[in-house]
């Protein structure tokens, strides 16, 4: 009996325990003293009450029991009590929300730039930069493409005002010519910027638009080291185990020249009515080529020692691809609602 | 460049099904932009032709291309070996005035000509090549452009006074109405086609409205010829006309194709006028060249492309191209067939042997190269560093246009003459960016209209002016916020952004890059007068790097902005030239006592000057000063104000006493007493 009697005892214990764990004001803790120690119903009374039950032999021990619990219950609420006294007068809801603190974000194609970058410079490329207004023999003559050619209608130019031979430039390839003119080979660049064609503005053109250039130069460059590079890259950019597939293109100032085109990172080329790659399993990534031997003459550069690389891409695009956003025309907007989501 | 599936069979057998086929001419750089049948149930290919392959415009360019790809496949065109044409000059009269400007022109008059309708299948034909029939002699001439790909003109000789031709620059004075009506004033600028008295047709691009072939022709002369593609490009150009024949001959024509075309045409008359009556032919071909040879190294291809290609492959791909090849040892010698007008370089035949052998046989390399260009990037750096300090104080970056309306740029520069472009999208966009602030307030307005309480955005872009007469740019940063901070919240009222918080965040780029900075008062247009001031770094009267301050009411008007709008421009580059590297430097271990100061002083004087003031009388002892009230109540004349500044003093070489400090304070705040007519409260 005396054994049921401690294990009743120190059931009482524990249940004690749990409910000074919880207690959060000096309120609850009279509600404790008062389940346990309360005239009529406290706990420990009952056990009191109920010694008449037991042998007179065997009541000073089941009364011992009895006594230690008390003492510790009466101690635990005893320091419990005194450690509400030692807090503050006025009691606070740490609950309640946060404070403001704004958050702002890099713009989405700025936050493309820099992944962009990144991955360039980790594999040793040099970052180069360019005039926004170029003149008409950097942005063409330079890059093999001479007035009056019919390459230049595909890029609709903005001619200045009362300058003479001065447009904004159409793409970042005038940088090529520039660095290489100050720059001796080996030369491993990308040249990222802002471009500006006449398009008016609709889901997949904007007059002004953001490309990346790249450009190599070296002894024994060859367009399988092209395929390496861009390779390497769009796999760290898209992440996994996109592929690239390379198809002929033209450029005035690559030859060869070849349209890069990656694994659609949606369906693989699984989905027949995937809505990214419209069902051909490939996304048209960027064009590049071999170094026109012209254009590496106007850089100043001997192609008869020399052979490089080039290659550029629009930021827009991959936005598109890869961030899936619908319409070019709101990256430029500037609506905090949309570069909130990234960067 | 449309293709009828069926008629391209007629020249090159296929071996495979349209979908197929359309993979080979994607792997030959023909993407088809639409395969489609039309009305009458006819297949054809959109294909994109690159600029550089005009030889391509036409069905015998793309069979060509099509059996040196598919293996036992032959090109065959049209047999013209019944059409007989010898030499005939008797009653008419050609004459080029320059070869230079056309190398080839051949002629011919076919008498006797029945006009009408084509039959059905030339117009079920056209319709595949998207054309609209005319009558049976223009629609053989258009039949022959999609053939061969090389433009006729079929004039009415009738029509042709004096019974001649001239292929001669235009005199001024000179006009000529075109087949679409349009009257062109011409000069020496255009090539054209002239009979005895005036010009007939603007060579390579339209011929004139009275001159072609109508219901009455009885007589045609036909011409084909080569023009010089920059003549027609220029003239084509200049005059905004894109013309079938203008699109082929400014990507060059091969000189090479003029009479068998002409071949094919007759050809093409004979068989619908059951007979052929040919009283005149020449072709007069004073710009007769030798065929372009290119020398390439049998190992360049492999080198170059980092493919296995042997020399028997490139020989193999180069001959079906129709190349011919002499072999040197080490070297072929390799004449390029005229049609090919895109071959110059052994480079270009590279692209020819992969573009054959197939781009998907093209390894992965990762190129060895030198690292070569290790370099810091610091403007890179400093302007990331930059970035994240802002976004980290709630402040978005924002990416606008480089363009803006002229008198946004009258905005924030009154005196502007701007950088205009010649053919702007419109006049919202006719200038290139002063300042990015427009940019900003516009961003500010749209995000307001959205609901957004309050707008915090920065942009870093060029800015355009002009230097020494030339446009020239350089690299802004600017940043701006409008609206309510912080907004109501259970522990806070809502209350307007406050500009002493914008100027520490703006204080903290610099702070962050160590620099010193002042902001001094100043004027700009566009700022509020009261609050707007210019940014030194480096010292007094140091380095001008910006302008902080709040947006005046004009700027904000024009954006119909309500609140207030505080706003920075930094000038990146010459911030940066001021950034260097630090040293290490110790720090006075000494102890610091503080002593306030509570005084009473003119309004006009305002804390700018009390502070240069204090760092011009400043004893060596004093380590910095803080501002810790402004009281302008009980007391106040109106005239002064009351400032509590506490100042902290710091021994160099010892620990001060207590009387020392207090005579070092005493003396110093007697001398701003005296300088500036201070009352000590």
């Amino acid at each position: 009996m005396i054994h049921e009697w401690q294990e009743e005892i120190e059931g009482a214990k524990k249940s004690f325990i749990d409910e000074l764990k919880r207690i959060q004001s000096p309120e609850n803790l009279q509600q404790i003293r008062d389940h346990y120690f309360s005239r009529k119903k406290g706990i420990v009374n009952g056990f009191f009450d109920r010694l008449r039950q037991f042998a007179p032999d065997m009541r000073p021990e089941a009364g011992k029991r009895i006594n230690q619990l008390r003492d510790f219950i009466e101690e635990q609420l005893l320091r419990t009590q005194e450690q509400f006294s030692a807090r503050p007068e006025k009691w606070v809801d740490y609950s309640l929300p946060e404070a403001e603190m704004p958050v702002g974000h890099f713009h989405l194609l700025s936050h493309i730039r820099r992944q962009i970058e990144d991955i360039f410079l980790h594999i040793g490329y040099e970052i180069a930069d360019g005039p926004e207004i170029e003149t008409e023999y950097h942005n063409f003559e330079a890059l093999n493409i001479p007035k009056f050619h019919p390459a230049r209608d595909e890029q609709d130019t903005f001619f200045l005002s009362g300058f003479e031979g001065m447009i904004l430039r159409t793409h970042t390839s005038p940088v090529q010519i520039r660095y290489m003119l100050t720059h001796p080979p080996p030369i491993q660049i990308i040249a990222p910027g802002k471009v500006f064609r006449k398009d008016d503005p609709d889901a997949t053109h904007t007059p002004v638009f953001h490309q990346v250039e790249g450009l190599l130069v070296d002894r024994g460059v060859n367009f399988s080291h092209l395929k390496g590079t861009l390779e390497q890259f769009i796999r760290v950019l898209f992440g996994g185990d996109v592929k690239i597939r390379f198809r002929p293109g033209y450029f005035q100032f690559t030859e060869p020249s070849a349209e890069v085109d990656m694994s659609c990172f949606l369906c693989s080329g699984r989905d027949a009515e995937c809505k990214l790659c419209k069902r051909t399993g490939w996304l048209e990534i960027l064009g590049s080529g071999m170094v026109h031997p012209n254009v590496l003459r106007n850089g100043g550069v001997d192609p008869r020692i020399f052979s490089g690389f080039a290659f550029g891409m629009g930021i827009e695009r991959i936005a598109m691809l890869k961030y899936q956003v619908p319409d070019l025309r709101m990256l430029y907007e500037n609506d905090l609602r949309l570069i909130e989501q990234f960067g | 460049m449309r293709i009828d599936l069926e008629y391209l069979k007629k020249f090159v057998p296929l071996p495979v099904a349209a979908p197929q086929l359309r993979e080979v001419l994607a792997q030959l750089g023909m993407e088809t932009a639409a395969f489609e049948t039309t009305s009458t149930g006819r297949r054809f290919f959109d294909l994109e032709i690159f600029p550089n392959r005009p030889d391509c415009l036409g069905h015998y360019g793309v069979a060509r291309e099509l059996a040196a790809k598919l293996d036992g496949a032959v090109f065959t065109p049209d047999d013209t070996s019944s059409i007989e044409l010898t030499e005939n000059r008797s009653g008419f009269a050609l004459r080029i005035e320059n070869s230079a400007d056309c190398r080839r022109y051949c002629g011919c008059i076919v008498r006797g000509v029945r006009i009408g309708e084509s039959p059905r299948a030339v117009r079920d034909l056209l319709e595949a090549f998207g054309l609209r029939p005319v009558n049976n002699l223009v629609d053989i001439s258009n039949i022959i452009l999609y053939t061969t790909g090389h433009p006729l003109h079929f004039f009415d000789l009738a029509r042709l006074q004096d019974r001649r031709i001239d292929i001669r620059r235009g005199r001024p004075g000179e006009k000529i109405v075109l087949l679409d009506e349009r009257q062109i004033d011409l000069d020496e600028r255009f090539l054209v086609i002239a009979d005895g008295k005036r010009p007939v047709a603007l060579a390579g691009i339209m011929g004139g409205l009275d001159s072609g072939v109508n219901d009455a022709t009885v007589d045609l002369f036909i011409e084909s010829a080569w023009f010089d593609p920059v003549v027609i490009r220029k003239a084509a150009r200049f005059l905004g006309i894109q013309s079938d024949a203008s699109y082929r001959f400014e990507r060059g024509a091969d000189i090479e194709n003029t009479l068998p075309s002409m071949k094919l045409a007759l050809k093409w008359i004979a068989a619908d006028q059951g007979r052929l009556d040919i009283s005149y032919f020449q072709d007069l071909y004073p710009g007769k060249s030798d065929s372009v040879t290119v020398k390439l190294d049998k190992d360049f291809p492999q080198i170059y492309s980092g493919m296995e290609l042997t020399a028997s492959v490139c020989e193999n791909v180069l001959l079906r191209l129709g190349f011919q090849l002499s072999d040197g040892g080490d070297h072929w010698l390799i004449s390029v067939p005229t049609h090919r007008v895109d071959i110059a370089i052994r480079e270009d035949l590279v692209e020819e042997i992969i573009r054959h052998h197939g781009y998907d046989r093209l390894k992965s390399v990762v190129p060895r190269t030198a690292q070569a260009n290790v370099r810091s990037h610091r403007e890179r750096d400093w302007m990331l560093g930059v970035k994240h300090q802002l976004t980290s104080c709630g402040y978005s970056e924002v990416i606008n246009y480089v363009f803006q309306a002229p008198e946004e740029n009258r905005l924030f520069s009154a005196d502007d003459l701007p950088i205009e472009l010649k053919n702007p999208l419109g006049k919202d966009f006719s200038v290139m960016k002063n300042s990015l602030l427009c940019g900003l307030l516009r961003n500010i307005k749209f995000n307001f209209n959205e609901g957004m309480g309050q707008v915090r955005v920065f942009e870093t872009g060029k800015t355009f002016f002009r230097r020494m007469e030339e446009p020239a740019e350089k690299n802004d940063l600017a940043i701006a916020v409008s609206g309510l901070f912080p907004r109501k919240n259970w522990k806070t009222d809502e209350q307007p952004f406050d500009f002493f918080a914008f100027k520490s965040l703006v204080s903290s780029i610099f702070k962050r890059s160590h620099l010193d900075y002042a902001f001094r008062k100043a004027a700009k247009t566009g700022y509020d007068p009261d609050c707007c001031f210019v940014i030194e770094v480096n010292g007094v009267n140091g380095f001008p790097a910006g302008w902080i301050g709040q947006v005046g009411s004009e700027a904000r008007d024009f954006f119909k902005l309500e609140p207030a709008v505080f706003a920075a421009e930094l000038d990146v580059a010459a911030l940066i030239s001021q950034v260097g590297e630090n040293r290490f430097r110790s720090w006075n271990r000494f102890p610091l006592s503080k002593r306030d100061f509570s005084f009473w002083i003119a309004r006009t004087i305002p804390y700018e000057q009390l502070r240069s003031v204090i760092d011009e009388l400043k004893p060596q002892a004093l380590e910095s000063c803080e501002l810790f009230d402004v009281y302008e109540g009980a007391g106040s004349t109106g005239e002064r104000v009351s400032l509590s500044m506490s100042f902290s003093y710091r021994g160099r070489e010892k620990t001060l006493t207590s009387e020392e400090i207090n005579s070092i304070h005493q003396d110093f705040v007697g001398r701003m007493i005296r300088r500036l007519d201070l009352i000590q409260r």
